[in-house]
Formats: C-alpha cells, sequence, structure tokens
C-alpha cells in the first residue's frame, strides 16, 4: 500500500500511482494508442464506440485499444470489476464523477462571468463542490468490500489527502463563507420602473395560502411543478444591479467572499482527477455489460492464460450484434466452443446467414475483451493470451477485378503468415471466395497446413466442407438453420386435423374452448 | 370536496373508457334506445348514463346509495334539474372564456382571476339552491350532498374567495424576496401576500425617516433608465418568476374547479336521465320499480319484466314476463321462432345492468343476485352469408368474452353454436355451458340446438330451468315465456304454414333429431 505518498505534492517518481489501471511498476501504455487493425474486421470499432458513449469529454477510446500481454495486469483489472460489482460502490464513484464534473461547469463559468460578483460566487461554488466529491469518495472507499490492489491504493491516497491541512483549510473556509451567503434574505419591491431592495426575513409564499383555500378541490395529491432555475450562463443587468444592492447590504460578508476567490485559485488534486479518468473505463464498460444483462445474457471474467491449454466457453455472443439487436429487436443467439490442448483450429462450414461470420467475430472479440482485463460476454470462458491478434476478412467494398482481389488477398495473407507466431489468434473469413473452388480448396488446404505449422489458435470459415476434414488438430463446425417455431408446428397440426368431423372441436380448441381449456382459463 | 352522489365513499371517473365487456352490449341489449330515451339528445346525459350502465356495482351498499339519492331526485325532480343546469350553464360559460397553453405567470393569473370571479357566481347559485331546499329533499345522499355545498360554499369561504381576487391584481406592485443561490443567481423566490390597505403617510414619512437615520442605509432602490426595452424584460422576468409559485396554484385551482363542475355535471346528469326515463315509462303506462339486489348467489326472480327499449321503440306498453330461477344457474329458452325469447333475453340483460348501476327497473318486481360482470353473446345476423367464417368468427368473439370473465358473471348467449351442423353445434354447446357452470358463470341460453336441449333435459340436473316461448295450440304467440320442457321443434312449420299456406311434412325434421340422438 502506497502509503508514503505525500497527498498534493507528487514528486515525479510517483506520479505513475496510484492507478486503478495497472500494478505499479507496469509500463505505462500510449494514451494515444490507436485502433489495431483487426478493431473494423471484428466490429470492435462499433463496440467500443457504444461503450464510451456519453463520456466523451473523459476520451476513453484509447484505454479500449491496448491489449495487455501480462496476466498480473489482467488480474489488477479483475479485481477492480469484481470490486465495482458492488452496485451501492459504482453508485458513489459515479456519483463523484458526476460532481467533479459539476466542478468543471462551476470553474469554467466563474472564468467567463464578467460580473465580479458573479464570478466570485462561482469559485466558491467550485470548491464546495469540490469538498463534497472528496468528502464522499473517502467515505465510499473507506467501505470494507473494497478488496482490489487498485482501488485500496486509490482509498488509501485519498484518505490521506482529505486529512491533510491543506485540503481541511479549503473546506472550513468554505463552510463558514457559505453559510454566511445562504443566511442572507432580501425583499424586492416591484413597482412600475423601481425595484428596491431591502434586507428580509423568510416567510411562506401567497400561492401557499391560494392553495390552502382551495384544497378541498385538489384532485391530484400535490402535484408539484418545480420553478424553472432558469440556469443561465450570465446574469443580466437588472439582476447585476439588485445583486451589487444586496452586497452593498451585507459588505461583510461580500468583502469575505471576494478574499476567498483571490486565495483559493487553485485547489484540485492531479491524482484525484487522474482517477476520475481512469475509472470511467470501467463504469462505462459495466454500464454496457449491464444492457445486456438485463435482457438475461450473461457475462462473465475469464481465466486467461498464456501456457498451452484448453480453450473453451459456453453462452458466448457477439456483442456488436446484440446491440443492434437490443436496439431494433430480435432474439439474441449464444454459442459455445470448446478446443481441447491438442487441437488448434475451427474450420466452419454450412448455410449462408447461419452465423458463420458472427461466430468468428465472436472468437476475436472475447480474446481482445479478455486481454483488456474486461468481463466477455459468455457464461464461462477459458481464453488464451495472445502476442497478436491477426485478421483476414474478404473486403467487400474492394471495387477492383477478381484477379486484383485474390493477388490483394494473398498479399495481406503473406504478410499475415509473416507475422503469425504460436502464441498468436488468427481469424480468417470467407478467404479465396474470388477464385474457382478447386484454387480455393488448394490455396485453404495450403493455408490450414501453414497455420497448424506454426501452431496458432483461431478460427477458418470457408464454403469448402472438405476443408474441415484435413486434420486432427481441426475442429469442425457447421452452421444450422433455425430451429422450426414449435408453436407455428402445433398450429399447422390442428390445421390438418381440421378436416371432416373434428371441424368444429377443432376451431372450438384454437380458441381455448373446448372443455377442459374453458375449466383452466377460468380457474378451476 | 366531491359532489359524492353516486358513490358513498368514493369518485367514480365519468371520463374512464367503458370497459371491453361493454362494446358487445350496446348493440346486443340495445342499449342506444335507452340511452337516448335517457337523455333527449343531451351529451352530457348521455355519457354519464352509459359510462354508469356498462360499470356494473357489485357492493349492494353502494347500489342502494344511488337508489336513495335517485329516489330523492324523482321526488323533487325540479331541484335535481335545476342543480344539473347550473353546473351546465357554468362549463357553457368556461368554454368561451380564454385559457390558451399561457406560459407566462402574470398571464395566468390575470385570466385565472376572470375564471374564479365567474365560479364565484356558480357557487353563490349553488348555495341558494342549496339553501332552499335542502329541508324538503328526502334524507340521504341528495339531501347530504345540499348540506356539504352550504357547509363547503360557507360565507367565510366566499368571503375569501373575494379576498383573493382582490389581492391578485396587485394595484401596488408585487413583493418578492429572494435568496443567493449558486453563482449569486437569487433563489427561492417567494411571493408576500399583497397588503390589504396601502400605508398610511405617517407610516410611510416613519420609515422615510428611519431610513435617513440608519449608519447604513437599510433600503436601495434602482430605476430603470428610461428608454431601456432590455431592462423592461428583465424586470417582466424577474416579475414572472416572483408570480411563478401563485400562478401555479392559481392554474392548479383554476383545473381543479373546472373538474369538480365536470364531475358535479356528470353525477347530476345520470339522475337527470334517470328522471327522463322514468316519466317516459310512466306516459306510456308502464311499470317500474326499485329492484332488490341480493349479494348472495342463485337469486333470480321477476314479474313484469318487460323490455323497456322494445316499449320505448314501439311507444306502448309491451307484454311482461315473470321469471322465478332461483337456485338456476342455468337457463335454457326455447320454442317458438318470434316468440319474443330475444328480446326477453334483453329484458333480463337491461334490468340487471339498470339494477346494478342504481337505476329502477322496467318490471313490477325485481329481486337478483348481484354478477361480478354481465356478457352477451348473440348471433349476428348479418354474418350468416359467409358461412364458412362464421364459426370462426363466433368463437373467437367468445374467446374474447372468457378473457375478461371471473366467476360470478353471467353470459347470455343466444342463438350460440348455430352456424356448423346441429350435432357439432350441440357438442361445442354442451362442453362451454358445462365448463362454465362449473366454473361458476351463471348462463342463459336461448337455443334451437335441440340435441343439446334434450340432453340437457334428460340429465335432470338441479341447476338447469327450462323456459318454452308460448305457443297457443292454433299457433298464436303470446311472447310469454312459461315452463316447460323443450320441444323438438321450433315450430318453423308454424311460420312456413303461416308464409306458403301449406304445412310442411313433420317427418323429416323429427327423424332426423331421432337420428341424430
Amino acid at each position: 500500500m502506497p502509503t508514503d505518498v505525500t497527498p498534493g505534492a507528487p514528486t515525479a517518481m510517483q506520479v505513475d500511482h496510484p492507478s486503478v489501471l495497472r500494478p505499479p511498476g507496469s509500463t505505462a501504455p500510449d494514451e494515444r494508442a490507436a485502433q489495431p487493425a483487426y478493431f473494423a474486421d471484428l466490429h470492435l470499432d462499433q463496440v467500443v464506440a457504444a461503450i464510451t458513449k456519453g463520456r466523451e469529454p473523459y476520451d476513453l477510446e484509447a484505454s479500449f485499444h491496448v491489449p495487455l500481454r501480462d496476466p498480473d495486469c489482467i488480474a489488477y483489472r479483475h479485481e477492480v470489476f469484481h470490486d465495482l460489482d458492488d452496485a451501492d460502490l459504482r453508485d458513489d464513484v459515479e456519483a463523484f464523477s458526476e460532481t467533479m464534473r459539476r466542478r468543471r461547469m462551476f470553474a469554467r463559468r466563474a472564468t467567463a462571468a464578467r460580473n465580479p460578483l458573479r464570478s466570485q460566487r462561482l469559485v466558491l461554488d467550485a470548491a464546495s463542490t469540490y469538498c463534497h466529491a472528496i468528502t464522499a469518495l473517502a467515505r465510499a472507499l473507506a467501505r470494507t468490500g473494497v478488496r482490489s490492489r487498485g482501488l485500496r491504493s486509490v482509498a488509501a491516497y485519498v484518505a490521506a489527502y482529505a486529512r491533510a491541512p491543506a485540503f481541511d483549510t479549503l473546506r472550513v473556509d468554505v463552510e463558514r463563507l457559505e453559510r454566511q451567503l445562504d443566511s442572507i434574505t432580501y425583499r424586492l419591491t416591484l413597482h412600475d420602473d423601481r425595484i428596491r431592495v431591502r434586507k428580509a426575513s423568510a416567510q411562506h409564499d401567497y400561492g401557499e395560502e391560494i392553495e390552502r383555500t382551495f384544497r378541498k378541490f385538489a384532485r391530484r395529491s400535490g402535484a408539484a411543478r418545480t420553478l424553472d432555475d432558469g440556469d443561465r450562463f450570465d446574469m443580466n443587468h437588472v439582476e447585476a444591479a439588485i445583486l451589487a444592492m444586496v452586497a452593498r447590504l451585507h459588505p461583510e460578508t461580500f468583502d469575505a467572499l471576494a478574499a476567498f476567490a483571490s486565495r483559493h485559485a487553485e485547489y484540485v488534486d492531479p491524482m484525484v482527477e487522474r482517477f476520475e479518468h481512469e475509472v470511467q473505463f470501467y463504469l462505462a464498460y459495466i454500464a454496457h455489460v449491464r444492457r445486456f444483462e438485463s435482457l438475461g445474457l450473461h457475462f462473465c471474467l475469464p481465466s486467461v492464460s498464456t501456457a498451452d491449454g484448453q480453450i473453451s466457453a459456453e453462452g458466448v455472443f457477439d456483442l456488436a450484434l446484440a446491440a443492434t439487436i437490443q436496439r431494433e429487436g430480435g432474439e439474441i443467439v449464444t454459442n459455445d466452443f470448446r478446443l481441447s490442448a491438442a487441437e488448434r483450429l475451427f474450420v466452419i462450414t454450412g448455410a449462408n446467414q447461419g452465423g458463420k461470420s458472427t461466430f468468428a467475430r465472436t472468437f476475436g472479440q472475447l480474446h481482445h475483451l479478455a486481454a483488456l482485463g474486461c468481463p466477455v460476454p459468455g457464461r464461462t470462458a477459458t481464453l488464451a493470451l495472445f502476442d497478436d491478434l491477426l485478421t483476414h476478412f474478404e473486403r467487400e467494398e474492394d471495387l477492383r477485378t477478381l484477379q486484383g482481389k485474390l493477388q490483394e488477398e494473398l498479399t495481406r495473407l503473406h504478410g499475415l503468415l509473416e507475422r503469425a507466431t504460436p502464441r498468436s489468434i488468427v481469424i480468417m473469413n470467407e478467404s479465396f471466395s474470388s477464385t474457382a473452388t478447386a484454387d480455393a480448396a488448394e490455396l485453404g488446404r495450403a493455408t490450414l497446413r501453414r497455420l497448424l505449422e506454426i501452431g496458432v489458435i483461431g478460427v477458418y470459415v470457408t464454403f469448402i466442407e472438405e476443408l474441415s476434414t484435413l486434420d486432427e488438430r481441426i475442429v469442425s463446425l457447421t452452421a444450422t438453420v433455425d430451429p422450426i417455431d414449435p408453436t407455428r408446428r402445433t398450429f399447422e397440426i390442428v390445421r390438418r386435423r381440421a378436416d371432416g368431423r373434428a371441424h368444429a372441436l377443432a376451431i372450438a380448441r384454437t380458441y381455448g374452448l373446448t372443455y377442459e381449456e374453458l375449466r383452466r382459463r377460468l380457474g378451476a | 370536496m366531491r359532489p359524492g352522489l353516486l358513490h358513498p365513499h368514493h369518485d367514480v371517473d365519468l371520463t374512464a373508457p367503458a370497459s371491453h365487456e361493454g362494446r358487445g352490449l350496446i348493440g346486443d341489449l340495445e342499449l342506444t334506445t335507452l340511452v337516448d330515451a335517457m337523455s333527449h339528445g343531451e351529451a352530457s346525459i348521455a355519457d354519464a348514463a352509459q359510462r354508469l350502465l356498462l360499470d356494473p356495482l357489485v357492493d349492494p351498499a353502494a347500489i342502494a346509495f344511488r337508489q336513495g339519492v335517485l329516489t330523492a331526485c324523482l321526488a323533487r325532480p325540479d331541484v335535481a334539474r335545476e342543480l344539473f343546469e347550473i353546473a351546465g350553464r357554468t362549463l357553457e360559460r368556461r368554454k368561451k372564456m380564454y385559457w390558451g397553453l399561457v406560459k407566462r405567470p402574470d398571464a395566468v393569473v390575470h385570466q385565472g382571476i376572470e375564471l374564479m370571479h365567474m365560479y364565484r357566481g356558480a357557487f353563490r347559485d349553488l348555495r341558494s339552491v342549496a339553501d332552499a331546499h335542502v329541508d324538503d329533499v328526502e334524507p340521504g345522499g341528495f339531501r347530504d350532498f345540499l348540506s356539504m355545498l352550504r357547509r363547503e360554499l360557507d360565507d367565510p369561504f366566499l368571503a375569501e374567495l373575494d379576498a383573493h381576487l382582490r389581492a391578485l391584481r396587485f394595484q401596488d406592485g408585487i413583493r418578492v424576496s429572494a435568496r443567493l443561490g449558486r453563482g449569486n443567481r437569487p433563489t427561492g423566490y417567494v411571493l408576500e401576500r399583497p397588503a390589504q390597505r396601502r400605508p398610511g403617510p405617517a407610516t410611510r414619512f416613519l420609515r422615510w425617516w428611519r431610513s435617513l437615520r440608519g449608519t447604513h442605509p437599510s433600503v436601495y432602490t434602482y430605476r430603470l433608465p428610461a428608454h431601456d426595452d432590455s431592462g423592461v424584460r428583465a424586470l417582466t422576468e424577474l416579475q414572472a418568476r416572483g408570480l411563478q409559485r401563485t400562478a401555479d396554484a392559481v392554474g392548479a385551482a383554476c383545473n381543479d374547479l373546472l373538474a369538480f363542475f365536470r364531475q358535479l355535471r356528470g353525477e347530476l346528469a345520470f339522475y337527470v336521465g334517470c328522471i327522463g326515463l322514468h316519466e317516459r315509462l310512466r306516459g306510456l303506462g308502464a311499470p317500474t320499480c326499485m329492484p332488490e339486489p341480493v349479494s348472495a348467489p342463485g337469486v333470480h326472480g321477476a314479474s313484469g319484466l318487460y323490455d323497456a327499449s322494445l316499449a320505448l321503440t314501439i311507444g306502448a306498453r309491451v307484454v311482461g314476463n315473470d321469471l322465478d330461477a332461483d337456485g338456476a344457474d342455468l337457463l335454457v329458452v326455447t320454442g317458438a321462432n318470434g316468440g319474443g325469447k330475444t328480446t326477453f333475453l334483453r329484458s333480463v340483460g337491461n334490468a340487471q345492468l339498470m339494477m346494478q348501476c342504481g337505476m329502477f327497473v322496467p318490471a313490477s318486481a325485481y329481486r337478483a343476485s348481484l354478477t361480478s360482470g354481465l356478457f352477451t353473446h348473440f348471433t349476428r345476423q348479418e354474418d350468416t352469408a359467409m358461412r364458412s367464417g362464421k364459426l370462426d368468427e363466433e368463437l373467437s368473439r367468445l374467446n374474447d368474452l372468457v378473457h375478461h370473465m371471473t366467476s360470478g358473471a353471467t353470459l347470455l348467449l343466444n342463438e350460440s353454436f348455430a352456424s356448423t351442423n346441429e350435432r357439432e353445434g350441440s357438442e361445442l354447446a354442451s362442453g362451454v355451458v358445462r365448463a362454465l357452470t362449473e366454473s361458476g358463470v351463471r348462463v342463459l341460453f336461448v337455443t334451437h340446438l335441440s340435441q343439446f336441449a334434450r340432453e340437457l333435459y334428460d340429465a335432470r340436473r338441479t341447476g338447469t330451468r327450462f323456459l318454452r316461448a308460448e305457443r297457443q295450440s292454433d299457433g298464436t304467440r303470446t311472447f310469454r315465456m312459461v315452463t316447460g320442457a323443450p320441444e323438438r321443434t321450433s315450430h318453423g312449420a308454424d311460420l312456413y304454414a303461416a308464409t306458403f299456406g301449406s304445412a310442411p311434412s313433420d317427418a323429416v325434421p323429427l327423424a332426423r333429431a331421432e337420428e341424430l340422438r
């Protein structure tokens, strides 16, 4: 636990920590990392766009671009995901982020406001919001359920920071000044073109008296009409004039406000802001996961290893397709797969539109998401940690000649085979479909042999069925058509029996009007 | 404060749409004729009557309450009609006044004053009717209503209303207090009640004197520069914010008052409609009576029960029937074509609905158990051309009804299952009827399915009763229902004979009936 970190004064060596994204000592990832080459093929670009939607200010995409290679880094994130399973903790951290965003809004407005009385107050509002954020975060992270190394290091840091004198002074100043300002009540008399301002004490609104008179006619119980707070950016000159008069009625308080604004210009701790930024990675991902969990789909933290071993998963699905189906309606189909230690490649054949490409993408997505240290879409999953993920998908938008297209495919394939190592994952989808079947079979055989030779694991989608029996290290999968809707089949049987004698009773049965059905319906 | 003429304890929402089963009932029971006779073209009466007929009460106390109010109204139709007229007049005036989708609080207050002024007049009218008649209407719900008007619309309330109407004009400007919110913007506006009178010159001088003497002045004044248009807008907005809460209260009060008068008119409309129908039937010399609702199941008796719709249509008294079906959960009506079976079924349905909405019934006596829901399944004659789809249509309709049925419901079947052949129809009918009665649904079944009727008769079940449309030996119909075993023919031969001048051979239908047994 890095309790030796001095809050508020990070040194050059410690600038890296605490971090919830990676353990101490690991290399910092490139914060501007571009999308890996396989992102578009696997529809991971859509997935990441959906995950980060609504959190644009945090610029989160890059953190979803870099797969981790070290099992301990993955475990470090798994621990944080595990802690954040606690909805209360998650809500608290979300609330902390929201409060920090509000603080920035007040600070921005303070800078932009032309009226000094308003600007000074916005500085106070920003500081007050910050104090609430820190206090709430310290309390949230102090709970016993927090076990991850990542969150515990942040908890220790924030606890020390909240106790340090610098923060305490700020908090005390804020509270004293807010109390004074809150106690001010003033009365405006508006008559013709004149506004009079004087001190006043709190009263009841006349509207309440009217409500009382007509209460006996009230139908809905207290339909609260919220007043439009008119949270505009700036004040008009009449409001400014009123504020100036109020300030003259309360000179001491407004002097104190001016002094506060000049004293507390810089107070935000960079480590706290950094935590706010980093934790969005988890919050965004969990929020996305929960959208699908509410549809009855499962996610799990996979076991991930670099050692050769079996790969298996149950109830997995394509996260990009699931989002489309969720939006447009339909049923999300899940799949299982298993590769025992000796097996290396899935060769998928079968009907068009049978979900072959979807399976291939799912396989790739699972491995990328697992390498980010994230839960994956599936009930259970044991996956491999890869050094490279290589995809070879048909480029449909390609307008070159068939000859050119095959050439292009082979060039890409060559590059792929050059890069692949025994720890690589390769996903090939409908390669060589632009050439004659005999050629495609030939090329497919050669490619598969080469892939087996290298020892990669992966998926090969093809329309050439013989490729699935090429080698005992190949597992053959077949896309099947959807099962026939059982209710429809029942209906057809009824229709067939509906000839001749049983006609009327058959119709009665379809309307649930036989003796037995009726008794059941009427709750016998 | 609620009119409370329809239920002793809670509001009856007259704007809610009628329940599902209502759609079929209106046509099958010819309720439109009844409703038209009640309303005389007055839409509010038609709406209330239809709504309440289709929403039967199941609590005998609630029915007794409405019967009490109705009895009092029938004794003093002038009082009920005058109150109804006041409510209607008020709503007509309200309709002519402007109450747009205004957003600005000062406009809301301004329009609110005018509306309240109008409602205040209506309150005075209601009060004076209540003052004049509270002691000469019969005790019960109606008298309680008049007492409530006197109590709630008393002089102090009307004076309070007048005071608000004066104060809301804000003749000396508005006084608003506020606090400092985020960014020092004003927040928590509170409008002070306008002073009843301006302070006198002495008070004003003292205030001014004190303000001069203080070390810190306690008042500052800002005056808008001349021609400062944006300043005027800002001031108007400030005023609007100060008035917001009061405007909301005024707006809510106006909406509540409108709802009150709508409810009042709706509730009175029902009774005024009953008065109208009562007068019409009396004019025809047709009897009416207050029915006796019974919460225990199995009670059903009537004398002189007739179809009010038929009487109103032909404009004359019609034949009444007696019914003694206590202890029966299945009533099978067979007999002569054109013998009044459908009319009889309709008269039972109408009487039951009228009783369960608190009305009198067209009979000289009527006593019946309450049903949890009345359903009708009548043959739609117009469909007969499309023979193949007919059974489908019929059963689909029945299926819809069953969706809404519970134990304690009543189902009126009129020539159901006639769209297939006799044997299949009988099979269907016996399955359905057995399942329904065993599930606690009461069934009244007008049928020509002789196989079905004979089988039921031979089974000698205690809960089953048989009625037959009476046919005298010469073939004349009396339109009376008499207790009797189902016959093997519906005497279509009589009609045939009347039409063709000679009788068809009875042998064929009889032989067929035998064969089918």
